[in-house]
This record gives structure tokens, sequence and C-alpha cells, in this order.
């Protein structure tokens, strides 16, 4: 590996724990049914990466009733918004330094 | 890692992103049922003092708020539970509602109910809370037309100070379509729009 590349936190190098952080880092809080419909999973991955994230520290998981449903809510925690901030910082060591001008 | 596996991650990224800001953006249904019950309450005031009936006018005002605070609350509520995902934003504009609205509440109803100022001071007064609304509303969505029009309620409530009291209410009804129901339309139309994009 080039020594200029920033290694990547293997918490969250899994597109499902990206797409999870990356939702919870634009909202206060969203609830299990959101973030499988947004991340495109199942009911069982999802509790998997979830899992994950929690043991890290990186979020939290919040179960109550809405009325009798049960609900399960995640919010990112701050060492979660930290290294998620440097999970992005550490991807642009891997991009070329003409893509700011060229994103696409 | 390769570019084109940063670069994927990236889309995820944006992807999610931009999918969540489309399921948390305003609806703006709220304005719009609020723009439509002023533009009628003022429209029914007119009527009553067209016709002298000015004992009538404190009592179908006290209906329209009642109407208007009761369905803003049924709202608000059908809304919060139906929601799977909360932003701050969405946080703030729910304060800046109930804050306003109280606002208007006590400006516009209770204070000239008590005689604490005559009922030609209320169109002043609406405008300088319509004005602080639209402003920080516009602030927190990001969204540079609205901060104008807070501007221009601003701009309003002075106008409306120096008109003659007789013209002030048409004067009001004219600056509340352009500033406040036109607004709401815009924010509910934005929203409907996002919504076939999903």
């Amino acid at each position: 590996m080039n020594p200029s590349f920033a290694p990547l936190d293997p918490v969250i190098h899994a597109p499902v724990r990206l797409a999870i952080l990356s939702i919870l880092a634009s909202v206060r809080e969203a609830d299990f049914v959101y973030l499988k419909n947004a991340a495109g999973t199942s009911d069982g991955n999802l509790s998997v990466h979830l899992t994950k994230l929690e043991e890290a520290g990186y979020i939290v998981i919040r179960k109550s009733f809405k009325g009798r449903k049960p609900s399960t809510t995640c919010a990112l925690t701050e060492t979660g918004r930290t290294a998620f901030l440097s999970y992005l910082k550490s991807l642009e060591s891997y991009l070329p330094h003409d893509f700011k001008e060229n994103p696409s | 890692m390769n570019e084109p596996d940063v670069r994927e991650e990236l889309r995820i990224i944006r992807a999610m992103v931009e999918k969540t800001r489309r399921s948390t953006a305003e609806t703006g249904g709220l304005f719009v049922f609020w723009g439509g019950l002023i533009i009628a309450a003022l429209g029914g005031t007119m009527i009553l003092e067209h016709f002298k009936q000015y004992r009538w006018i404190w009592l179908f005002w006290t209906a329209v708020v009642v109407l208007g605070w009761g369905y803003s609350l049924f709202y608000g509520l059908k809304r919060s539970r139906a929601k799977t995902a909360k932003t701050y934003a969405e946080m703030a504009t729910r304060h800046l509602g109930i804050a306003c609205g109280s606002g208007f509440l006590l400006a516009c109803f209770a204070l000239p109910l008590l005689k604490i100022y005559p009922t030609d001071v209320i169109p002043v007064v609406f405008s300088l809370i319509a004005g602080i609304f639209f402003f920080v509303f516009g602030g927190i969505q990001e969204w540079p037309l609205f901060l104008w029009i807070g501007a221009a309620w601003w701009a309003g409530s002075i106008g409306l100070a120096m008109v003659p009291p007789q013209i002030r209410n048409p004067a009001f009804l004219g600056l509340f379509v352009a500033g406040y129901f036109v607004p709401s339309l815009l924010v509910w139309l934005k929203y409907r729009r996002e919504q076939r994009v999903r």
C-alpha cells in the first residue's frame, strides 16, 4: 500500500455500515425501518451491522414503543461522528488531486 | 483500495444523504392550510365590516384560531408518528413554528382583545412576526428567497404603519397573498416535485 494512503476504519469500511453512518450523519435519529429501506438491506443483515456499529460506540440504539408497536431508533454518537469524518478524510487520500475539480 | 472503489463509496454516501434530504423535506402542507385559512378569515372580516357586524368579528376569529390550532396539533402529531427519520432542521422549524404561532396568537388576538392596543395595529404586528418567521425559516432551510421574503415583510410592516387605517386591511391582504400564500405554495410544490423524483 502506498504510504501516503491513510488507513480506512474497518468498522465503517463495509457498504451497509457506510450507508447507515451516512444517513445518521445527516439526521438527528432514524428508525430501523427507515434505515432498512434506505440502505436496501434485510432485517437480519441490518441488525448485524447495527450491532457492530453499536459495539464500536459509533451509534446508540434505543428501543421503545410507538403506541403498541415496538420501535427501534438509532442515532450517531460523538465518537461515531468523529470516526465518520475521519473516514471521509481518509477516503480523500485515495483520490487524485484533480478530483475536487471533476468529482463525477 | 483503488480509485473506482473510492468513487463507489462516495456514491453510496451521496445517495444516502440525498435520499434522507428528500424524505425529510418540509412538506409545506401546514403553511398552505394556514395561508388559505387566513385569506378566508380576512375575506370574512371584510364582509362583516361591510355589513357593520363588528361584534361578530372577534367570535369569527376565535373560531378561526381554534380551528387552525386544532388542525395544526392534529397534523403535527400525525406527522410525528409517521416520521421514521428526524432532522435537526425539522426540529428547529417546528420550534420556530410554535414560537411564531404563539406570537401571532398573543400579538394579533389576545393582546388586542385585552385592549392593550387597537385592532388596526394587528397587520403591522403580524408583518413583524411574519418577517422573523420567514427570515429564520430561510436560514434553516438554506433558501435565500425566504430571507428576502422575511425582509419584504419587515418593509411591509413599515408600509402598513404609514398607510391610512381604512386601507390597511386590503393592503395587508395583498401583502399576505404575495408574502405568505405564494411562498407556502412554492414550498408545497417543491416538496411534491421532489417526491415525484424519488
